[in-house]
């Protein structure tokens, strides 16, 4: 199955936060051994050369490393990618907030229907 | 390269001749039963066996060995047009014409199976008819009548019959050529591809026909009078034909060789 | 040593007074898997045709690594048409001899294992075969032949989607940096996330030759519907 891409953005940036998000919930663990380019792009049906090119970004944001002989991992950085983690969570609640706001819900109103809604979810 | 395309084609093709010539074989043999001997050459129809059931084993036999003669050639003829006219201008010429070698390799290699499978094929039926008017003969008649043919053989009508089998072999090679040859010429055409070759077949053999009949087997004109600048005796005459022969079939494949040659390197337009 | 296995430069194809290919000029570079997209009738098929050897060109040039179209790049170009090229009366395993007997660059093993992958019997023939399972063979034939550029003309038209996705997974796997692929298409939304860079070829001329990440970022269209834009009827 290939992951799921829009086509109207670049997909290599696609690619790179479908890494990261990967990576964020702990789906590649701290450390692991990633796949090969070929693999990954196999795996994500996407251009061997378009899969490189996010790893290499991923590189750059330190959430990837290259070891010469061993192949790719994942960063054991603990730290980073907590923080990573809480950034995300903090702009997906930002954008919620703005989407409550919009239809008219105060902060408070907000919470308390966040813990209503949990409430009936389990 | 060559061999291989020699072999592949061999591969694809042998196997409709082969089922053909054992059928013919077969059913000369049937027909030598059938005609009342058996392959010692012993004539065993005793009066008891019914004359109309001779007669009608005979007809229906003798029928069935015309029709499988007859088959041959056609299936020949056929298959001849048919594995240049597909394999090299069909769809499986998209693979024929992309294969790293020059065109010519693929000419030759259908020329020489399928002159192989004419030679063959004429000279099984020519077994098979002599195995069947060697109906009356022993194995041993037979054996001592071609070796009496043998013991008669002296160096003339050795080269003689040398050369009657470098004629036909250069000669079949030059009909398969004009075959191709016409067929090449069809496939210029964006339509009526087929009427076109057939026409073009047609004008290859009027041609051919003028210069036999004026220059090579017209006694009056004589190729051979010309050439050796006095008038020739029955048996030279009889012998120029055949160099004449020989001479116009290799200019045929030549020609006809290098214009298909061309069109396949320069004028291919595959559907 | 040219980073471009194919370079062509006004590039003229004219059947009588018809004009396909209008002067083409195009390079692809190596290692690249590159859509070649446009309508039926757009020269597509023309300008493939060409570079591998099948047509000659009425102007222009065109080069293979750096060589005139002829048996040296008969030998490096593997090229699957959008038809049944293999002789029906063959076997599977005579195909492979047939392949590995003329190109020096097959590898049996690889189509022996891709072949086994889709449970294809190679003692079968292939009149037995239906259309998908040929078209199937004749990909891996072409794919299990190290060459220096592919040209794939249509190779997921009229295949069922279970046969698509291990087409563009074939060609993904296939991909190495010394190698460039070439696909001719019409279904582009099925195949462009595999692709590097889309040509665009209208009426016998190029109008667009880009990387495809660029054009989804300048235009935020998918490639698909920037075609189906520039190709409005």
């Amino acid at each position: 199955m290939a992951w799921n891409f829009s086509k109207e953005q670049s997909i290599y940036t696609q690619i790179v936060e479908h890494i990261k998000i990967s990576i964020i919930s702990g789906e590649y663990k701290l450390g692991e051994k990633i796949p090969s380019v070929r693999e990954l792009a196999v795996t994500a049906a996407v251009n061997p050369n378009t899969m490189q090119k996010a790893l290499q970004e991923l590189e750059k944001m330190n959430l990837v490393f290259t070891q010469r002989t061993s192949g790719r991992f994942i960063t054991e950085d603990k730290a980073m990618v907590d923080k990573l983690k809480e950034d995300f969570a903090k702009k997906q609640i930002i954008d919620f907030y703005k989407k409550m706001k919009s239809i008219g819900l105060t902060k408070n109103e907000i919470i308390n229907f966040v813990e209503k809604t949990f409430g009936e979810m389990n | 390269m060559l061999i291989s395309l020699i072999k592949y084609e061999f591969k694809s093709t042998y196997k409709i001749f082969f089922i053909l010539y054992a059928l013919v074989l077969a059913f000369s043999f049937i027909n030598r039963f059938t005609m009342g001997f058996d392959i010692s050459g012993i004539n065993y129809w005793s009066s008891y066996i019914n004359i109309d059931a001779r007669a009608t084993a005979l007809f229906i036999f003798g029928a069935l060995y015309a029709f499988l003669l007859i088959t041959t050639v056609i299936m020949t003829i056929f298959i001849t047009i048919q594995r240049f006219y597909k394999n090299i201008l069909g769809d499986t010429g998209y693979l024929m014409n992309t294969l790293p070698l020059r065109p010519w390799m693929n000419i030759f290699s259908k020329l020489f199976v399928s002159t192989f499978w004419i030679l063959l094929g004429m000279f099984v039926c020519g077994i098979s008819v002599v195995i069947l008017f060697t109906a009356g003969l022993s194995i041993s008649d037979i054996l001592k009548g071609i070796f009496t043919i043998f013991s008669e053989i002296n160096i003339d009508i050795f080269i003689w019959g040398i050369k009657f089998l470098i004629s036909t072999i250069i000669g079949q090679a030059a009909n398969v050529m004009i075959v191709y040859c016409s067929i090449s010429t069809g496939h210029l055409f964006n339509s009526h591809k087929k009427l076109m070759a057939f026409i073009t077949f047609l004008g290859i053999m009027i041609i051919t026909n003028y210069v036999s009949s004026t220059l090579i087997f017209n006694p009056s004109f004589n190729f051979a009078n010309f050439v050796t600048g006095h008038v020739i005796s029955g048996s030279e005459w009889f012998c120029s034909v055949i160099n004449a022969s020989i001479l116009f079939n290799i200019i045929y494949i030549a020609v006809t060789f290098i214009i298909t040659n061309y069109i396949l390197e320069n004028k291919l337009n595959l559907e | 040593m040219s980073e471009y296995i194919l370079e062509c430069g006004n590039l003229i194809k004219n059947y009588g007074n018809k004009k396909v290919l209008k002067g083409i000029n195009l390079s692809f570079a190596k290692g690249k898997i590159i859509g070649l997209l446009g309508p039926n009738g757009s020269g597509k098929t023309t300008f493939i045709k060409i570079a591998a050897g099948l047509l000659k060109q009425t102007g222009g040039e065109i080069k293979i690594d750096n060589k005139k179209i002829g048996i040296e790049t008969k030998a490096i170009v593997s090229y699957l048409p959008e038809r049944t090229y293999l002789e029906n009366s063959m076997r599977v395993v005579d195909t492979i001899k047939f392949f590995k007997d003329f190109y020096s660059d097959f590898d049996e093993v690889k189509a022996l294992n891709m072949l086994q992958k889709l449970n294809i019997n190679i003692s079968d023939s292939l009149k037995t075969m239906s259309k998908g399972t040929k078209e199937k063979v004749q990909l891996i034939l072409v794919m299990s032949r190290n060459a220096k550029i592919y040209f794939l003309d249509e190779p997921i038209a009229g295949v069922d989607p279970a046969a698509r996705d291990y087409i563009i997974n074939t060609i993904i796997n296939n991909y190495n940096e010394n190698s460039t692929i070439v696909i001719s298409t019409h279904l582009i939304s099925d195949i462009e996330n595999i692709l590097d860079e889309v040509v665009f070829i209208k009426n016998g001329e190029i109008t667009l030759h880009k990387n495809v990440d660029e054009i989804r970022e300048e235009n935020g269209k998918s490639i698909d519907s920037l075609f189906r834009e520039v190709f409005k009827c």
